[in-house]
């Protein structure tokens, strides 16, 4: 494989700075190569984007950059966190052009009952009551349900209404997620009547429909994406799609043949050649993947999701 | 600082928390082999070790009946190491089967559907499984040091509160509740509590269909017989977490949130009277300026300088971390390893970067 650079000049005054300049360094995947990830297949099309990856790999940073990309073209876009993570995070940013959600299983359930319910009192009376309250916490897969449910609920046209045209949602590290995923299929197998049945056949399809889309953040790191490629392949065999790839916290990438006697050269050389293997083996196995360069010189989290997003040429 | 792995050591059980994608498990085999090299018999129980790690110390034949094994590593160390995979599923079932009065009443539980979902994914089963396999090798007395993994989770702090919600989960009214509504004898439940639930019962009902409720029901009913022995375990667990034998190590890598995390955890340690033993902090900068700088002053060189600055922004939080710690508990970094991709070189060059030679 072969890749080459582009210096983009970014007007007068800016291009004297080091940083924007090495920032644009990155910019060359996808519009330069012209990639068959990218042109011509429709990016972000789909109304759902369901952001996941091993710990420490930058998915929520992640997640907030396609919201802020997909922010520039639709109307209405939400993150949903599930964590807490961005509260405060971009309270100074009055620029930022996505709302922030966020849920968590607990509050959906309670939303979704009163939904239901409808009776005043009874949806207190129900998560007040001290057997129930325990029930909860114990039943597996009633808060990931939750979610899904309330993330499916547009689609279904079921449960409180939920407005949006495109919705992220950061969730869970790898494990979890998967098991979030599979909740609906483990409860629609084993509960085979009932509301219950419903809802989560009802769920299963808007996950395995086009509206709906797994995105798997990795680190350039072989081992790292093999990993993350076992996790995409059970999505794939749950719900029949492929997940979208970015491959986040690149270091930069030199032509030049290195001095293998200077370790830093030496170390660079490596990690260059990791992630070309890494791009082989997501092209061997048919995956689309985006490209996000180790942003160095971000002002402000805003700052870093703009820049993150500008990486991607999206047609 | 000369003698902060030897302190360390003086520990019979160390504990590495840590927010996920820190490099906990890596860092435990570390430190695993120093112990070794130091002449400990050292077990490093791991929870879900990276699949290359997990081959690199002899990992992958493990099934559920043998799920430790002796590690070999190319310089043989004094002390042997041991690593083992806590098996959630299998020690759960071990836990379930002996503390059974009878094996039809372990069936009963053993088959139940949310059950079998428990054992394998309720928040809180994974911690209380590798606490369990912990605490039976630590009863063993097989072993001079154990160091132990903890699952991966958002926070830290999921760790040390799991064992107590769920012996709350498994609180003996509500068995009690369960029982009696089966068998319809209401002796013990006062009759408000009893309608209260009811109701709320026929909501869940509405909710998810009556099926889905008798699961719910058989599951408690059969969770009767170990309610007592899980609660047990969980205080002598409990116990032995908070005497002198046991320290903490808390990880963290370079990053400002997980930073934050670290000393949220801190703060809790204190207040649930546990003993942090040491900070460790993962993944530094490798800045060996005298190593990595060459007269060239080419791109390359202009971005070691680049990222060096990226990560020096981050010092100031580490310096806060200090603070936080007053009470002379070491902070120690470790930085990134960058000459091999090798698993287990890593972990073993890892292990060279503590102030200690053998």
């Amino acid at each position: 494989m072969h890749y080459l650079y582009r210096i983009t000049k970014i007007g007068g005054a800016l291009s004297k700075n080091i940083h924007l300049i090495s920032c644009n360094f990155f910019c060359f995947p996808i519009n330069l190569l012209g990639k068959p990830l990218l042109s011509g297949v429709g990016i972000f099309q789909e109304e759902i984007f369901f952001v996941t990856g091993k710990g420490g790999v930058g998915k929520s940073s992640v997640a907030a950059a396609i919201a802020h990309k997909l922010a520039k073209t639709s109307e209405e876009v939400k993150l949903v966190d599930l964590d807490q993570y961005f509260r405060n995070m971009f309270g100074q940013d009055k620029q930022i052009d996505f709302s922030i959600e966020e849920w968590t299983g607990m509050k959906c359930l309670s939303e979704y009952v009163d939904h239901l319910v409808k009776l005043k009192g009874l949806g207190k009376l129900f998560f007040d009551n001290p057997v129930m309250s325990k029930l909860l916490n114990i039943a597996p897969g009633l808060f990931e349900l939750a979610i899904l449910g309330k993330l499916s609920s547009k689609q279904r046209d079921h449960g409180p209404p939920l407005n949006y045209d495109k919705l992220v949602l950061d969730s869970y590290a790898t494990g979890h997620s998967l098991s979030m995923l599979k909740a609906p299929f483990v409860m629609a197998e084993s509960i085979t009547r009932g509301p219950m049945h419903v809802q989560s056949q009802g769920i299963i399809s808007v996950l395995k429909s086009e509206a709906f889309k797994p995105v798997v953040v990795v680190t350039p790191e072989l081992m790292a994406v093999e990993e993350s490629i076992e996790l995409a392949t059970e999505i794939e065999n749950m719900l029949g799609k492929k997940s979208l790839f970015v491959i986040n916290r690149i270091y930069r990438e030199f032509e030049d043949l290195p001095d293998l006697e200077n370790p830093w050269e030496k170390f660079l050389y490596q990690k260059k050649n990791e992630l070309d293997k890494v791009r082989e083996l997501l092209d061997s196995k048919g995956y689309q993947y985006l490209e996000s360069a180790l942003i160095t010189d971000a002002s402000s989290s805003l700052d870093l999701v703009e820049k993150m997003g500008a990486q991607w040429t999206i047609s | 600082m000369d003698n902060f792995v030897d302190s360390l050591f003086e520990k019979k059980v160390l504990i590495s928390a840590g927010t996920g994608g820190v490099g906990k498990t890596s860092t435990s085999a570390a430190l695993g082999i120093l112990a070794a090299q130091k002449g400990l018999n050292t077990l490093v129980l791991t929870i879900d070790p990276a699949k290359r790690l997990k081959t690199a110390l002899g990992l992958d034949n493990l099934n559920d009946h043998n799920s430790i094994v002796e590690v070999k590593l190319e310089k043989p160390t004094k002390g042997k190491l041991f690593a083992g995979v806590v098996n959630a599923k299998a020690v759960f079932d071990d836990f379930v089967t002996e503390a059974s009065p009878d094996s039809d009443s372990a069936k009963q539980l053993l088959n139940n559907l949310l059950y079998k979902k428990l054992s394998m994914g309720l928040q809180g089963s994974q911690e209380f499984t590798s606490l369990q396999m912990f605490y039976k090798a630590y009863e063993s007395g097989d072993y001079d040091l154990i160091i132990v993994d903890t699952p991966p989770a958002q926070h830290a702090l999921d760790f040390l509160e799991a064992p107590e919600r769920l012996s709350k989960l498994f609180d003996e009214k509500i068995l009690k509740w369960f029982v009696s509504e089966k068998e319809g004898s209401f002796g013990f439940i006062k009759k408000a509590i009893r309608t209260g639930t009811r109701k709320a019962f026929s909501v869940l009902e509405k909710l998810t269909g009556d099926q889905f409720v008798d699961e719910i029901f058989d599951f408690f009913v059969s969770m009767k017989f170990v309610r007592s022995a899980l609660v047990n375990r969980n205080q002598q667990i409990g116990r032995l977490l908070h005497s002198k034998e046991v320290g903490f190590l808390l990880i963290t890598a370079y990053d400002v949130k997980k930073l934050k995390h670290a000393i949220e955890f801190n703060g809790k340690l204190k207040e649930l009277g546990f003993s942090l033993a040491a900070v460790l902090v993962n993944r530094c900068f490798p800045d060996e300026d005298s190593l990595y700088l060459s007269s060239a002053k080419n791109e390359k060189q202009q971005y070691y300088y680049e990222l060096k600055d990226y990560y020096k922004k981050e010092e100031a939080s580490i310096e806060k971390i200090n603070s936080e710690f007053p009470d002379g508990i070491p902070v120690f970094k470790l930085k990134e390893v960058i000459s091999s991709t090798d698993p287990l070189k890593t972990v073993e060059e890892m292990a060279q970067q503590f102030p200690w030679r053998v």
